[in-house]
């Protein structure tokens, strides 16, 4: 790592884990109004970050995980995440998922718009829905 | 010289103090093993949000949040953190004094000092000399939830923003290893950056979505979780201060329990010699 002008430092924590603690090119998250890529020299940020697909871009490839709630916070090129809970693709269970994506749907439907369980209903739906995005990527690069 | 039977019912007594220190032993043993395993867990996660906090406090003006605001240090609270039970060594009378040491040198410098005692140890301590115990928690250690660390600093935060409290600190022993503990001052409230060595870089944050609600969220999540990992540090230290405590005493016992047979043997071989020695004069005098 003798010329890492160009690179961040990621470190991706969970309460159960440290998932991710390596220099890497840059990161996309799914923060609160939408998804950004974080490359060196980001401006000073500090996001909540929502469910949805993570992609990390090492030096040489990159790798993708579900991420849930949480926060990052960006500053002189060092990015700390963190968040309750992480996915990789082959710790999805597909069927759950798409269980959970129905219930949500199908919850969101009863509920105004109002309702204090909403928001808690979206966000599963998040969730649910990021889990079957990546899957999906997952199958279509494999083929 | 104590006779026979004493001295059987004094190895009696050691081999079955000896068990029982060395069940506990075990059971502290399990218990420590599950909560090192939680504290490994959780210590990245604690440290990075804690980075998070303190270098938000280093950038962003104090005004922009009241759990921000520092007031002339008037009520301070200790939150005191010990077990729940005895039989672990020095561990909670470190803490004790320390907690009076504090006291002691900062008298002076608070109109008031409340506590918050977690864990029956302290509180009963604290209790028996009459200071100002705010609020007790009992039976946390066994199993720390997040929603007990919730719960504590819920209340914590409410009493520094309706300025009951000005100052927080919490004091626990923090895990090293099995054999040592450190009791650890921390200041919870209010937050004080670390200095740094450069302000060219203190630039504020872009807040998404607004900085509001970041904050609101963010600073009450971040000290909920310093609470949770200090108790779950105390709970690690606890049950490795009980595993060496109840070892170094199981170790006694057996060498109690050695000294002890030594001198039953002796005391039995006397006897013997000197049964003999009467047998023997008995003897010698019929032949005659």
């Amino acid at each position: 790592m003798g010329e890492s002008k160009n690179l961040i430092s990621l470190t991706l924590v969970t309460p159960e884990e440290s998932v991710v603690h390596s220099e890497v090119v840059s990161v996309i998250l799914p923060g609160r109004n939408g998804y950004f890529e974080v490359l060196s020299g980001h401006t000073p940020f500090l996001t909540q970050i929502v469910p949805g697909i993570a992609v990390i871009k090492y030096e040489d490839g990159e790798k993708e995980l579900c991420v849930s709630d949480g926060y990052a916070s960006i500053h002189d090129n060092k990015v700390d995440v963190i968040v309750d809970s992480t996915e990789w693709a082959d710790e999805i269970d597909s069927e759950r998922a798409q269980r959970l994506r129905d219930e949500s749907l199908k919850k969101l439907s009863e509920l105004g718009q109002f309702d204090t369980e909403y928001r808690k209903w979206e966000n599963r739906l998040r969730k649910a829905e990021a889990r079957l995005e990546l899957l999906s990527r997952k199958k279509g690069s494999a083929s | 010289m104590p006779s026979l039977r004493a001295i059987k019912r004094q190895i009696a007594s050691i081999t079955n103090t000896r068990q029982i220190t060395r069940a506990m032993k075990m059971v502290a043993a399990a218990k420590f093993k599950r909560a090192q395993e939680n504290l490994i867990k959780i210590r990245p996660y604690a440290i990075s949000t804690y980075e998070i906090l303190d270098d938000l406090a280093s950038r962003i003006d104090i005004s922009s949040h009241p759990l921000l605001s520092r007031r002339e240090p008037k009520r301070a609270e200790l939150v005191i953190m010990t077990s729940d039970r005895g039989f672990c060594g020095a561990f909670n009378s470190n803490i004790i004094r320390f907690a009076e040491h504090f006291i002691k040198e900062n008298s002076g410098k608070y109109e008031s000092i409340t506590f918050s005692c977690i864990g029956r140890k302290g509180r009963d301590y604290f209790k028996k000399r009459n200071y100002q115990l705010r609020r007790e928690f009992v039976k946390v250690f066994d199993d720390v939830s997040f929603e007990t660390a919730l719960d504590i600093s819920n209340d914590l935060i409410d009493n520094f923003l309706s300025s009951n409290l000005d100052e927080i600190i919490l004091i626990y022993n923090e895990f090293k290893s099995v054999i040592q503990q450190r009791v650890t001052s921390l200041t919870l409230l209010p937050i004080i950056p670390r200095p740094r060595d450069s302000d060219a870089n203190q630039v504020d944050y872009i807040y998404e979505p607004s900085k509001e609600e970041v904050l609101n969220d963010l600073i009450p999540r971040c000290l909920a979780i310093e609470v949770y990992r200090a108790l779950i540090e105390s709970a690690a230290s606890e049950f490795g201060a009980r595993m060496t405590a109840m070892e170094n005493a199981t170790g006694s016992a057996s060498d109690m329990i050695d000294s002890l047979t030594l001198k039953y043997n002796r005391a039995r071989q006397a006897a013997i010699t000197k049964e003999l020695s009467e047998i023997i004069t008995g003897a010698e005098a019929i032949k005659k």
